[in-house]
């Protein structure tokens, strides 16, 4: 497409003798560059040559000259076209803003679709690596995780003859990382396999590919990483010190991962350093595992092969720990376990695991997004083409002359398109200069970080300077016909009346236009209610005046210490010691069977906190039954407290206290002592799981609850008696509120692109019903005036006008609510706690929609009612 | 001398048309400068200046075969022409009288 439009360039302006062998050679170019760095690139290069072949010595004879001559109609169409633009300033001002908005508007979406569909495809051979992904259900827990369990990689490998190589990465954590006594809080941490940068074509910057982690106490890090915590030093084979117990020989340095990438970390330490990645276990899946097949095609094949891999290495394992055989557990339908292979470019917007390790993108935000840029440049085309008719009246003479003159109908439909044309370009000037401007909201918005988007060599220039023509051509075509049809004779009498038909086709662009922007309201109204709801409901535990220091593990045996000097303080309400904070999404889950229970497949998968005897209290967690963990208990190393979840999963609905829970081995056995009420412990977007609370040792983070207004106080106070146990060790807080709050980030972000998206519809479309109502009024001008002078009321013209317009809402209402009530259901469904479909909101954007288009259209009602009938009777 | 005027990527492109005799076309001329020069060559530049210098007489073209990789488009091959060899020898003789008249002081660098 760009080729052929570079090719028909060339061929209009340079020399024919030159034609034949410069297009030969911008072939030759193309080939190379399509082979080497692919097709669009290539295609791009072609046009961009082919503009910069534009020069002087290049040109036909006497083309400019020529060119001036055919070009004085041309120039006469600009004039023109400049000209109507210039008397009706306000028109031409509603018009362009309109379009340049649409176009802006359509310009992000374009940037953020084109961003969203990019993930992972810059390594090489993107098509060919697969995540291993499993569907696992245990009785009544299931389970569909990325994770597989540690010996998969080995043993497809060698096993499938389709997998070229398999590696594995564990983990995403925050360590405390220290150089030269210099401490750095390093987050996304992970262990991976040597094999890892062999599979992912990340470009190395120091450091020996093929011995990269194949060492103990290795890393490799990031280049940003690597600038953080040397400098400038050169970081190969320098040791950093992990947690101050650890230390770590830097055997590489990566550029940094793109962010369109599905796992985003800065540092990977050797997984050799990790006994749990060795220990063959097939029943834990813990391990994240990438595998290259020789082709893509292959996934199907690997996929049969799972089922008979499966009975080969799990049969032996399931029965030693379960005691049941394999075949009959998945014959009865306790068992089941499916493995598949996931592409990696697919990851990002199609794959809905649990526990994903990059949540966000989604194929039908994608889709949505979409469809809202094309209904908003839609909305502001259609502004543009009923505008035009609306001014018809006005160039009606203009086109009758031309006609009497002699011009063709062909020569008029050629003006009108060329000043549709020419709008647009200056529409998507506006919007260029607007997308600039906006690009670093947009980036904080989205939370992505995208520079020059639009004039890079693989930016979105073409498409722009394409569809400028079409949006132009388009917008262009009906005004262009409809006034090129005028009859001369009957326009310089002064009859310019529109059949029926024209006035039909508006309507329904209207009901267009406004069926979009009641829907993007609702969807907005939704969305908002359903995340005040979100973030208004009762937790179930308190969020506020908490403070939680982190990494309080370095202070090792003197913890214990630091706990009671901070509880002495007087603004201390309590204190905890626990490394599991609510809504912070901490997973760590293990299988428990009730005391009677005979069969592995009856475990319920709990998910497990260890916390000290204050957590209750810190937290404000409320009892349903017996008591917290408790100092004077000696016993409670053996005790349990379980969520109201988990009891109604045992069956203990009566008397759960004193009853035991014993662990999937039936080794070790529980008491219960209490019963905490359901909390929201981890994302409000979630069901409530079962939990257990075990009296432990957690040293990650102590929480303190403070009393109200204190804060700073409470910050300082802490902070100085942290450096006094730590000895210099960074002092890591946040405050539990901001955690939440944190966790919306996603929702949020998804409710403002709804709104503002919703704000533009139904601003374009305001401006284009402004236009319209100015139309309607000029064309009953005349009958406006004469039902005055035989007495009619201000109100009964208002009436008069503003019905056809409420009519046109109530269709476009109409369309709309059955379509926002069936997306939305949809949405909404995905909440295992949302609000309902209350119909308040839809009426209520319908109305507010309504208000807003009758103030619109009032303005140049209440003008041509009050207007003096004289005025509009007048034919001059 | 006026009519032996060129310009610095002008005499470039002359020097390599020379260098690839009968096989001097566009896409090897600009495939030779940049791999010789280490330089990034825009195919507008150079075939502006290939048609200039045609122009003024210091290159002759024809056309070649004509292969599929090209569209079934002919090659135009270029080949120097006695005034082009003059035009270089005048060019490189004016340069090395200049280079000849600097006095040896202006090269003693110090460091002062």
């Amino acid at each position: 497409m760009l080729k052929r439009l570079g090719e028909k360039l060339l061929r209009l302006y340079c020399h024919p003798d030159f034609q034949e062998d410069i297009l030969g050679d911008l072939e030759e170019y193309f080939r190379v560059n399509s082979s080497e760095k692919g097709e669009a690139y290539a295609e791009r290069k072609f046009l961009v040559d082919a503009v910069m072949l534009f020069r002087f010595s290049l040109l036909r004879e006497n083309w400019l000259s020529q060119k001036l001559i055919q070009t004085t109609m041309v120039k006469n169409n600009f004039k023109m076209a400049y000209r109507s633009m210039m008397r009706q300033k306000f028109y031409s001002f509603l018009n362009l803003t309109g379009l340049a908005i649409g176009m802006a508007a359509c310009i992000f979406i374009a940037i953020f679709v084109k961003e969203e569909l990019s993930f992972d495809k810059h390594f090489e051979d993107s098509d060919k690596i697969f995540r291993i992904a499993g569907n696992l259900k245990f009785g009544d827990n299931v389970f569909n995780l990325g994770f597989v369990p540690d010996p998969m990689a080995k043993t497809v490998k060698e096993e499938f003859p389709e997998v070229e190589n398999a590696a594995r990465t564990r983990g995403d954590a925050t360590i405390l990382v220290s150089y030269n006594n210099n401490y750095f809080r390093q987050s996304n941490i992970t262990w991976a396999d040597q094999e890892f940068f062999s599979i992912f074509s990340i470009p190395l910057l120091r450091g020996d590919r093929n011995h990269l982690l194949d060492e103990p106490n290795t890393v490799v890090i990031t280049e940003s990483t690597a600038k953080k915590i040397f400098g400038s030093e050169d970081p190969l084979n320098k040791v950093i010190r992990f947690n101050d117990e650890l230390d770590i020989k830097v055997t590489g340095v990566i550029q940094d991962i793109p962010d369109n990438t599905h796992f985003k970390y800065n540092m990977f330490v050797t997984m050799l350093n990790r006994a749990d990645a060795r220990q063959n276990m097939w029943l834990s899946n813990n391990f994240t595992t990438y595998v290259k097949l020789n082709a893509k095609e292959s996934k199907a094949t690997v996929d049969g092969r799972f089922p008979d891999f499966l009975m080969k290495h799990f049969a032996e394992q399931v029965n030693q720990m379960m005691g049941i055989k394999l075949e009959d557990a998945v014959a009865s339908g306790a068992l089941a376990a499916t493995y598949f292979l996931q592409p990696i470019e697919d990851i990002y917007l199609y794959s809905n695991l649990d526990f994903e390790l990059r949540s966000g993108g989604s194929i039908e935000n994608v889709y949505i997004f979409s469809i809202i840029g094309f209904f908003i440049l839609l909305i502001a085309c259609i502004n543009f083409m009923n505008m035009a008719t609306a001014r018809a009246s006005v160039r009606a003479k203009e086109v009758g002359i031309r006609k009497v003159l002699g011009s063709l109908k062909s020569q008029l439909i050629n003006q009108f398109l060329m000043e549709s044309i020419l709008s647009s370009f200056i529409a998507a000037i506006v919007a260029v200069i607007m997308v600039t401007l906006l690009l670093p909201s947009f980036n904080t918005l989205t939370d992505k970080q995208i520079v020059n988007p639009i004039f890079s060599m693989t930016g979105l220039w073409p498409y722009l300077l394409i569809s400028t023509i079409i949006i132009g051509a388009l917008a262009g075509i009906y005004p262009a016909f409809v006034l090129s049809s005028f009859s001369p004779s009957k326009v310089l009498k002064g009859e310019v009346t529109q059949g029926k038909k024209a006035g039909w086709m508006r309507n329904i662009l209207v009901v267009i236009q406004f069926s979009t922007s009641i829907f993007l309201i609702i969807g907005s109204a939704f969305i908002y209610s359903q995340l005040d709801y979100l973030q208004h409901k009762e937790l179930g535990f308190n969020k506020d005046q908490i403070l939680v220091v982190n990494e309080t593990q370095l202070l090792g045996n003197q913890l214990q210490a630091f706990k009671t000097e901070l509880e002495r303080n007087p603004l201390v309400e309590s204190v905890s010691v626990s490394g599991f904070i609510p809504a912070t999404n901490t997973y760590n889950d293990s299988p428990f069977l009730a005391e009677n229970a005979t069969s592995a497949d009856e475990g319920v998968s709990l998910q497990i906190w260890y916390v000290d005897q204050d957590y209750a209290k810190t937290y404000d967690l409320k009892l349903a039954d017996g008591r917290f963990f408790s100092k004077e208990f000696a016993s409670d190393s053996t005790s349990m407290v379980l969520n109201e979840t988990a009891i109604r999963r045992f069956g203990y609905t009566e008397n759960p206290i004193g009853r035991r829970v014993k662990s999937l081995s039936g080794n070790n056995s529980y008491t219960i002592v209490g019963v905490i009420k359901d909390f929201h412990f981890r994302s409000m977007t979630e069901e409530i799981q079962p939990q257990v609370f075990f009296l432990g040792n957690s040293p990650d983070n102590l929480s303190v609850k403070f009393k109200a207004d204190m804060t700073n106080e409470v910050l300082a106070t802490t902070k100085a008696s942290w450096d006094s146990f730590s000895g210099g060790k960074p002092f890591e807080y946040d405050f539990l509120d901001q955690i939440f709050a944190d966790s919306f980030k996603n929702q949020i972000r998804v409710k403002t692109i709804f709104s503002v998206f919703a704000v533009l519809a139904i601003s374009i479309a305001c401006l284009g019903l402004f236009g319209l109502a100015a139309y309607v009024t000029e064309q009953r001008k005349k009958e406006i005036g004469i039902r005055k002078v035989l007495g009619a009321s201000m109100a009964t013209l208002l009436t008069l006008l503003f019905r056809s317009f409420t009519f046109l809402i109530l269709i476009s209402a109409v369309l709309a609510i059955p379509l926002a009530w069936w997306y939305m259901d949809g949405w909404l469904s995905d909440f295992p706690f949302r609000v309902d479909m209350n119909p308040l909101i839809f009426i209520g954007s319908a109305l507010g929609t309504l208000f807003i288009a009758l103030l619109t259209v009032g303005y140049q009602s209440m003008t041509a009612a009050r207007r003096n009938p004289i005025e509009n009777l007048r034919n001059e | 001398m006026k009519k032996f005027q060129l310009g610095e990527f002008e005499e470039i492109v002359l020097l390599t048309v020379g260098v690839l005799f009968g096989e001097a076309y566009g896409v090897s001329i600009k495939e030779d400068i940049e791999k010789r020069l280490n330089r990034k060559v825009s195919v507008g530049a150079l075939q502006s200046a290939l048609r200039r210098m045609e122009k003024k007489g210091f290159l002759v073209s024809e056309f070649g075969e004509a292969t599929s990789e090209r569209g079934g488009k002919r090659k135009r091959y270029f080949k120097i022409t006695a005034l082009g060899k003059k035009a270089l020898e005048y060019n490189i003789q004016t340069r090395m009288d200049l280079w000849k008249q600097i006095p040896d002081v202006a090269f003693e660098f110090k460091i002062c």
